[in-house]
């Protein structure tokens, strides 16, 4: 430091201190204030950004909230009417022909049909989602809804070996190609009868046959179009 | 030169240029920035919550001219079928019993329709209210009649032959052959037959009018 009388003048001094300290530091001490000033304001706007951004979903979600709740009102129902065409539509398409399921089961008989006599033939069709769904709070899976049948024969064989005959009768029923293919059958009894305590060649039966459940779902689009051809 | 190195005056400047600065970085962080965080932490809540519902939402608006479209065909469809094959909702059994005899008829049989005594389906409120889910629910409900004949087995198949083809949506949803007891030949034999109808009469009274749209 000078001890010495300093004639200089105000600004001959700050000129000289200036070019006496180093001029990196006044670079330092401008880039640093260049630096915080850049960073201040790019957060401010990067906040003002987002402020922005919120307006504007805000604004947006203003506008179209009262047109988006009637269209998901209509979205919900235009839902639930394409399920109510699509069973329609699938309750005829899905109509299990019984004039062919009793058909079948007669063919599949191993033996000649004059042997065979149905006493009894029941057919019951349970449509899955009408009958056992608990309309209400829960979500019930009625669509698509299915239809679930079980057929009961009932009857008479004429053979001497009727664990054979029937066991193939069984046989073919399961492998046949049936018009709605059958997942089980059972025979749920026989019994040879007697007449003077010697077995006859008759035999009464009863099977339970269980058919696979068919959709209530339209025709697919290619079979549609080839009834269409057909048509 | 160094801090002590400067005079009086260099001295003043340097922690007047300091307040200077810590008096601006106060300012405009309490003034602007404080501020203008606030408002952005509240803008990000929006945003957050905002976004995937306005998306959701214009992805709804985008597809509602497509379902206006749709709900307008169809109820087309379902009117036509209903008015077609479907049973009416006021004397429905009378319309049954004329669908099935004409068959009956046409094949010189002999049948008894009854309205079947029991609901088949899940029986709930005929009339919609608020507190019913309705996408629970099926739009659709069995109408059943039962159908007693005696006949033989030919004339059954021609007679399910028959309904198929004229009734489409019936459907015959058990059948219940009985050996016959004097004339071999015939069976006594029960039918149940089917057809949907609206479980809601304000479906129909709705599709109608939707349907009536596409017309105006």
């Amino acid at each position: 430091m000078s001890h010495g009388i300093n004639f200089l003048k105000d600004d001959e001094i700050r000129y000289l201190s200036a070019a006496a300290s180093n001029p990196l530091y006044k670079y330092g001490a401008i880039g640093a204030v260049t630096v915080i000033v850049a960073a201040v304001g790019l957060y401010y706007f990067s906040l003002k950004r987002t402020i922005s951004e919120g307006e504007r979903l805000q604004d947006r979600w203003n506008a179209i909230a009262k047109k988006v709740a009637e269209a998901d009102v209509r979205n919900k129902e235009r839902n639930r009417l394409n399920v109510g065409k699509d069973s329609l539509l699938g309750w005829q398409a899905s109509n299990i022909d019984w004039v062919e399921v009793m058909n079948f089961i007669i063919q599949q008989y191993p033996g000649s049909l004059e042997d065979i006599q149905i006493a009894r033939l029941e057919m019951d069709e349970v449509m899955d989602g009408l009958r056992s769904q608990a309309p209400g709070g829960e979500p019930a899976n009625f669509y698509p809804m299915k239809r679930t049948a079980t057929i009961n024969i009932r009857g008479q064989i004429r053979s001497m070996r009727p664990e054979r005959q029937l066991t193939q009768f069984q046989r073919n029923l399961l492998s046949g190609d049936a018009p709605v293919p059958i997942t089980e059958v059972s025979l749920d009894q026989y019994t040879q009868l007697r007449s003077g305590g010697e077995f006859t060649d008759r035999t009464t039966f009863a099977f339970t046959l269980n058919l696979s459940p068919v959709e209530v779902v339209p025709p697919e689009e290619e079979e549609a179009e080839e009834k269409e051809g057909e048509g | 030169m160094s801090f002590s190195e400067m005079n009086k005056e260099q001295k003043q400047l340097v922690v007047l240029a300091v307040m200077g600065l810590v008096t601006a970085i106060s300012v405009v962080s309490n003034m602007i920035i404080g501020p203008a965080r606030e408002d952005a932490a509240e803008a990000s809540v929006v945003i957050k919550e905002k976004k995937a519902e306005v998306a959701t939402g214009e992805a709804v608006l985008i597809r509602d001219a497509r379902n206006q479209r749709d709900i307008a065909d169809f109820s087309v469809v379902l009117k036509e079928v209903h008015e077609e094959f479907l049973p009416p909702e006021s004397s429905t059994y009378i319309w049954a019993v004329e669908k099935l005899s004409l068959i009956a008829e046409e094949l010189d049989m002999v049948i008894k329709v009854r309205q079947h005594p029991s609901a088949r389906y899940r029986v709930t409120s005929r009339v919609k209210s608020a507190d019913l889910a309705e996408d629970t629910i099926p739009m659709w409900i069995p109408y059943a009649t039962d159908v007693d004949m005696n006949a033989s087995f030919a004339k059954l198949q021609s007679y399910l032959n028959l309904l198929r083809e004229k009734v489409p949506y019936a459907s015959v949803s058990r059948i219940r052959i009985s050996a016959g007891g004097q004339n071999p030949e015939e069976h006594a034999i029960s039918l149940i037959v089917e057809w949907p109808t609206f479980r809601f009469p304000e479906d129909l009274e709705w599709i109608q009018s939707e349907s009536e749209k596409v017309k105006e």
